[in-house]
Formats: structure tokens, C-alpha cells, sequence
């Protein structure tokens, strides 16, 4: 289990996350809405020790080690140079994996095909097929997914939600998504977590569909704005 | 580990082989200057000529070379990947400096055995007057000492320059000026406080002892502890520079 305990980063009088408390277990697909700069990809920086937050963040109450984590922040960061195989020996290597099982990785993202063609050769939807490869290489328990499937078309957001939902879903992993996509969020997500202003607002069982989703979003995101007015 | 990493990642990359023509220039221009023109020519005045553009232009071969090492890792957002493997910044920095010194050695250990080939090809048309193998040797020995001042040297401070600007046209651009300044000071005879103006007259002696500092035992101790000095604060400087990015990594 993942425990994040009054986790808490300012940046001058700026806010960026305030009393971040979470507990999420493995098994389970957490998907984190939010609009932009509600803290979303800042949080999952902080998982990673990216930012000089405050707090505590275990994993089965111990300190979160890096190396706990797969993830695709932003964009897949590759060698554009080195083939797809290359990249991810690379990343097993830094990993200190003795055996990665490589072809397996990239069988599972359907990229195996692909395997000798340089990173800079590929599409978008390929590369967010590989970021998420390598974020699940090695002995990871948690992966981080940060709007992965952005700038993908409508062939490449299913072929990302299939992966999630059908071939990355297991006992060991607990998969943190995040999105604009509510469409996306409510089709592959057990957990919805609401952020907004850096605050955790609303966590709630995912039994909803897209145009559910889109009300409670609209109803949560504007009740705290005419609160705050 | 890291270091064969670092070497993994340069795999097809066209920069390398754009910098080592560029550290093969001082023989390119110098060997088409020997090779068509039909007057003779000394060692000394080869190695002259080579070793000028050498301490000119080498310096900037080395910003551009550490700078790349670390600004492909920017330009991509690699360096987010590497941060989270759990590894010390320290041994990170470690490793691509280490690299940087590594390769540029090696390009100039390149551009004097080119040197040696051209001395080799002057010498078998009979253009080459005077010299002999242990002038060679020593000239050897001068130009490799000169050599692992001007990499390591360069290397910390490319590597102080990219961390702050993160831009490789910056970081060239300070190449170019420290590679011209540095030349500055060869004539003075208090040059020898410049790591690579003292590297530079100590490369010389061993071709013309006539051309060392007037007063050698001062200008060889300050010019050491100059170049220790130097090396030290540098490497801390690009050391402290690379680890205090830890705000937040955007």
C-alpha cells in the first residue's frame, strides 16, 4: 500500500500541494482529475522525489523508494538515437535488472515489431506505448501515469485504455492515471480522486459513466469556485 | 556502470563525429598548408602551427562535448528518468564528466598520432627538415600534458556553464570566448596563473626550451597549484551547480 501523509510543497507563497493524504492499494486503478495546474503532475513529481516536498509518502510503511515506481510524466522521455530496444535495455540496466525481460515488455504493448526501429522513427501513440513498457520493466509496484494519452488519436486513446484495462491491471500494480479525458478516466478507473488547488477535494468508487462523470467533474470544480467567491 | 551508460547512450550520435573533425582541424589546415606548398618545413614549426589552433580551438571542442552530454539529456527530458533510478547526483555528474574527460583525451591522443602521420608522410617526400624520434617523443610528452590540463579543465567548466544556462549555444559561445582568452595570456609572463596558457608554455618547453616563463621554478610551481586549484573548485562549482536543481524539475 501507498501512503501519502500531509504531503505539502510551496514554491515562494505559492501553494503547489496542501495536506496531500492518500492511502492506495495495490490491484486498483486510481485516476486523478483535476484542471490544469490543480497539482496533478506535481504530486506524481513529488512520488518520485522530484520536488522538495514535506510529509511522508511510504510504501508498506516504509520510505517510498524511486525505484518503487514506473512512470510516464508528461511525455516518453527516450534516446531518440537508440533503437526501442536499446532504450529499454538502457532503462533495465540503470534498473540493475539481471534478466529483463524485454520482448515480453514490448509484446505487451505491441510494439515487438518495432523493436529495432530508432525512438525518433516512432509515432506519438507508439512512444506513450513505450514510456508505459518501460514504466512497467523491472519490479515496480506503482505506476504513474500522467494524461497518457494525450495528443493520441481516438485508434490510440482505446489501444491505451485496452493495455490499461486488460493486460496492465494486476494484483501487484497499483496504477495512478491522470487525465482530462473523462471519457478515458471513467472507462479504465476503480478510484476517482478530485485535485484542485493543490487540496485533495473529493475521493470517490468509480461507478460512473462519461456523462456522469462530466456533472459530478462540473458540479465538484464549480462548487469549490463559488465557495472560494 | 554508469560510465559504460553514458558511453551507451552516445550510440549514433552525429555530434561526435562532427567534434572530432573539429579537433582534427589544426592538422587538417596545417597538413594542406604542408602538403601543398612545396617549401620544407621543421618539426618544431609543424608542431608550432598545430599546437597554436590546438589550444584555440580544443577548448571549445570540450564545451561542446560536455555541454552535449548533459544538454541531450535536457533537450529529450531524459535527465527526469535518470534522477528517479535512485542513483547519487554526485556519481551522475561523476559519470558524464568522467566520460567527457575520457573522449577528449582520446580526440587529442587522434589529432597527434594525424600529427604523427603527417610528420611520417613530410618526412618521406623529404619536406621535413631537422627532427628525429626523440624530438617527436618529446613533443609527445609536452602535447599529452597539455592535453590533460586543457580536458579536464574544460570539461569542469563546460560542465559549470551548460548546468546553469542549460543552453548549448550558450555554452559553445563560452567556449569559443574562453578558448581565445585563454590564448591571451600565453605571452605573459604571469600567464602561467591561466591553467591553459601555462599548459600551453609547458607544452612548448619540450619543443624550444627557449620559449618557457623567465623564471621557471616559480611559473612551474604557481602554474601546478594554479591548475590544482583550478581543477578542484571548478569541479565542486559544476558539482553544486548540477545538484541544487531539486526544487522542482520542470
Amino acid at each position: 500500500m501507498l501512503q501519502i501523509k500531509n504531503v505539502n510543497l510551496n514554491i515562494g507563497n505559492t501553494a503547489l500541494l496542501s495536506n496531500i493524504n492518500l492511502s492506495l492499494e495495490q490491484g486498483k486503478i486510481y485516476g486523478i482529475l483535476g484542471p490544469n495546474g490543480a497539482g496533478k503532475t506535481t504530486l506524481f513529481k513529488s512520488m518520485l522525489g522530484l520536488t522538495a516536498f514535506s510529509g511522508e509518502i511510504l510504501s508498506d510503511g516504509q520510505p517510498v523508494s524511486s525505484r518503487c515506481f514506473g512512470s510516464l510524466i508528461e511525455y516518453p522521455a527516450f534516446y531518440p538515437r537508440l533503437t526501442v530496444e536499446e532504450n529499454l535495455k538502457l532503462h533495465a540496466r540503470y534498473l540493475g535488472l539481471k534478466r529483463p525481460n524485454i520482448e515480453v515488455a514490448l509484446e505487451q504493448v505491441n510494439l515487438l515489431d518495432a523493436r529495432k526501429k530508432l525512438f525518433s522513427q516512432l509515432s506519438l501513440g507508439m512512444r506513450q506505448r513505450l514510456g508505459i513498457a518501460r514504466a512497467f520493466l523491472g519490479d515496480v509496484q506503482y505506476l504513474l501515469l500522467d494524461e497518457p494519452t494525450n495528443g493520441l488519436d481516438p485508434m490510440g486513446i482505446k489501444e491505451i485504455r485496452l493495455l490499461l484495462k486488460e493486460r496492465l491491471k494486476s494484483p501487484q500494480h497499483c496504477i495512478l492515471v491522470s487525465s482530462h479525458n473523462l471519457t478515458e478516466i471513467a472507462a479504465v478507473t476503480d478510484i476517482l480522486i478530485f485535485i484542485r488547488g493543490g487540496k485533495i477535494i473529493k475521493i470517490v468508487k468509480n461507478g460512473y459513466n462519461e456523462k456522469e462523470l462530466e456533472a459530478l467533474y462540473e458540479d465538484i470544480m464549480t462548487s469549490g469556485q463559488r465557495e472560494e467567491a | 556502470m554508469l560510465i559504460k551508460n553514458e558511453f551507451y547512450k552516445l550510440k549514433r550520435e552525429w555530434f561526435m563525429v562532427f567534434l572530432l573533425l573539429l579537433s582534427l582541424l589544426p592538422i587538417l589546415t596545417g597538413g594542406a598548408g604542408a602538403v601543398f606548398n612545396n617549401s620544407a618545413k621543421s618539426l618544431t614549426d609543424l608542431f608550432f602551427f598545430m599546437n597554436n589552433q590546438f589550444s584555440m580551438f580544443f577548448p571549445m571542442v570540450i564545451f561542446i562535448l560536455i555541454g552535449s552530454l548533459f544538454y541531450q539529456e535536457y533537450k529529450n527530458k531524459t535527465y527526469i528518468n535518470w534522477i528517479t533510478y535512485d542513483f547519487s547526483k554526485k556519481k551522475l555528474f561523476l559519470s558524464k564528466v568522467a566520460v567527457s574527460i575520457v573522449i577528449g583525451i582520446g580526440f587529442a591522443v587522434i589529432l597527434f598520432i594525424a600529427f604523427g602521420l603527417l610528420v611520417a608522410v613530410l618526412n618521406g617526400t623529404d619536406r621535413l627538415i631537422g627532427g628525429g624520434i626523440s624530438l617527436f617523443l618529446n613533443l609527445a610528452i609536452g602535447f599529452g600534458i597539455e592535453a590533460c590540463v586543457v580536458v579536464l579543465i574544460t570539461t569542469c567548466l563546460g560542465a559549470i556553464v551548460i548546468n546553469l544556462s542549460r543552453n548549448i549555444i550558450v555554452t559553445s559561445v563560452v567556449g569559443v570566448i574562453y578558448g581565445f582568452a585563454s590564448c591571451l595570456f600565453i605571452g605573459s609572463e604571469s600567464g602561467f596563473v591561466i591553467p591553459g596558457s601555462f599548459a600551453y608554455r609547458v607544452s612548448m618547453f619540450f619543443s624550444d626550451k627557449s620559449t618557457y616563463y623567465d623564471s621557471p621554478v616559480l611559473a612551474t610551481i604557481g602554474g601546478c597549484i594554479s591548475f590544482v586549484l583550478c581543477f578542484i573548485v571548478m569541479f565542486l562549482v559544476g558539482l553544486i551547480v548540477f545538484s541544487h536543481k531539486k526544487k522542482i524539475e520542470n
